[in-house]
């Protein structure tokens, strides 16, 4: 008895500890991931991926910072931003921690938007392909 | 009953609630771990639809949607409900680390059918469903600052115009430049037309502008002698006064 347990301490709690954290009593994790140029390794290296039909990066406002494919990126990308904002406050609620990507699969396009610090990457794939597959190549480049 | 099919969802390893919301976050039925109570759940409820909106201007006919956090994910599936007045309803889980989402995928599939079925034969509403309103525009004036939308309020005109997502609308909104302009002079006026709206809603306001092309116009190319009724159209889902009025002035001389 007196013992002081922190909730980050015990493992089985890690959600009361993110929803005590999202309260704002206990500092946040740093993120995870850290990228330095992420528009550029989306433009040279993600964009020309066989699976990739289109791609957008966006910062954490809106703005539109890198674009490939056949879409309307400054339109995507803000669609993106609030999408993940949403999702965001989502996890806060219920103490899961920062959301880190997210994937939206249908017949006609299959989509997987990733959170890398300040920078919201989306990216098209083709729905036909397991998307599985593709968010483990997507690590491999980012070098998650 | 819609909570023991929540309830097979609930004994897949690492799932911590289950619950299905309507379009007007509302939640319908829930079956969660203690920590996540209604009002916890209420809140999540309106953050799911807010993002489910903003899915659903770039793809209608999303089915899955996966959030992958720190410590845990969150799987919406899609539930659309046929007959004289289609309806569309989201199945949300909430699960751990632990979870592996291949296992979720087949008992997601089946909870999803049987949910389908019920929802069709018109079970009601459970008693301690609590509709929650806000949605898109919440989610946008809290990202840009810049619309004061309460949570008590009601869901904004631009979502009851059905400039987004009311799923009455066909085809992925702003997934390709599928706006057709007459001529020059009306390509001008949508982008000063959409330069005077993201004063008020911020970088969204491009794709109000073309879902509001779509409305006005249907199939037919935009054209300048449009431009009246898109800005009555646009000025209408503002809600905030004083954001409408700057939009008004703004566009006066367009």
């Amino acid at each position: 008895m007196g013992a002081t347990v922190r909730p980050e301490d015990v493992v089985n709690y890690r959600p009361v500890a993110r929803m005590i954290e999202a309260a704002g009593d206990v500092p946040s994790m740093p993120a995870r991931g850290a990228m330095s140029n992420l528009p550029q390794i989306a433009k040279t290296q993600i964009a020309k991926f066989p699976e990739v039909t289109a791609l957008v990066v966006t910062d954490d406002a809106g703005s539109l910072l890198e674009s490939s494919g056949d879409i309307d990126g400054e339109a995507l990308g803000a669609v993106h931003v609030v999408m993940t904002q949403a999702l965001t406050r989502c996890g806060n609620a219920l103490g899961l921690g920062p959301l880190q990507r997210l994937t939206v699969t249908g017949p006609r396009r299959a989509c997987l938007i990733a959170i890398y610090e300040q920078e919201v990457l989306g990216v098209y794939v083709d729905p036909s392909k397991p998307i599985g597959m593709f968010e483990k190549k997507l690590d491999t480049a980012l070098r998650r | 009953m819609l909570e023991p099919i929540l309830q097979s969802l609930r004994e897949v390893e690492g799932v911590q609630g289950a619950m299905v919301v309507d379009h007007s976050a509302s939640v319908v039925a829930h079956r969660a771990h203690t920590i996540y109570d209604l009002t916890v759940l209420q809140q999540v409820a309106r953050s799911i639809v807010s993002s489910v909106d903003s899915v659903q201007l770039i793809q209608d006919d999303w089915e899955m949607l996966t959030a992958h956090f720190g410590d845990g994910k969150v799987l919406l599936r899609s539930l659309r409900v046929a007959g004289a007045k289609p309806r569309r309803y989201i199945l949300a889980v909430i699960a751990d680390a632990t979870l592996n989402v291949a296992f979720l995928g087949v008992a997601l599939r089946v909870a999803a059918s049987k949910l389908l079925v019920e929802l069709e034969s018109g079970t009601p509403v459970a008693a301690g469903s609590t509709s929650l309103t806000g949605s898109l525009a919440s989610s946008m004036a809290s990202g840009t600052g810049r619309v004061a939308v309460s949570d008590q309020i009601p869901r904004p005109e631009v979502a009851k115009a059905g400039l987004s997502w009311s799923g009455s609308t066909t085809g992925s909104g702003v997934g390709s430049s599928d706006v057709v302009v007459i001529d020059g002079a009306s390509s001008t006026f949508l982008s000063a037309c959409t330069k005077a709206l993201a004063a008020s809603i911020g970088p969204m306001a491009k794709v109000f502008v073309k879902e509001g092309v779509r409305k006005v116009c249907g199939d037919r190319p935009f054209s300048r002698a449009d431009g009246p009724a898109l800005l009555a159209h646009l000025a209408a889902g503002i809600e905030d006064s004083d954001d409408r009025a700057l939009f008004q002035r703004a566009t006066r001389g367009l």
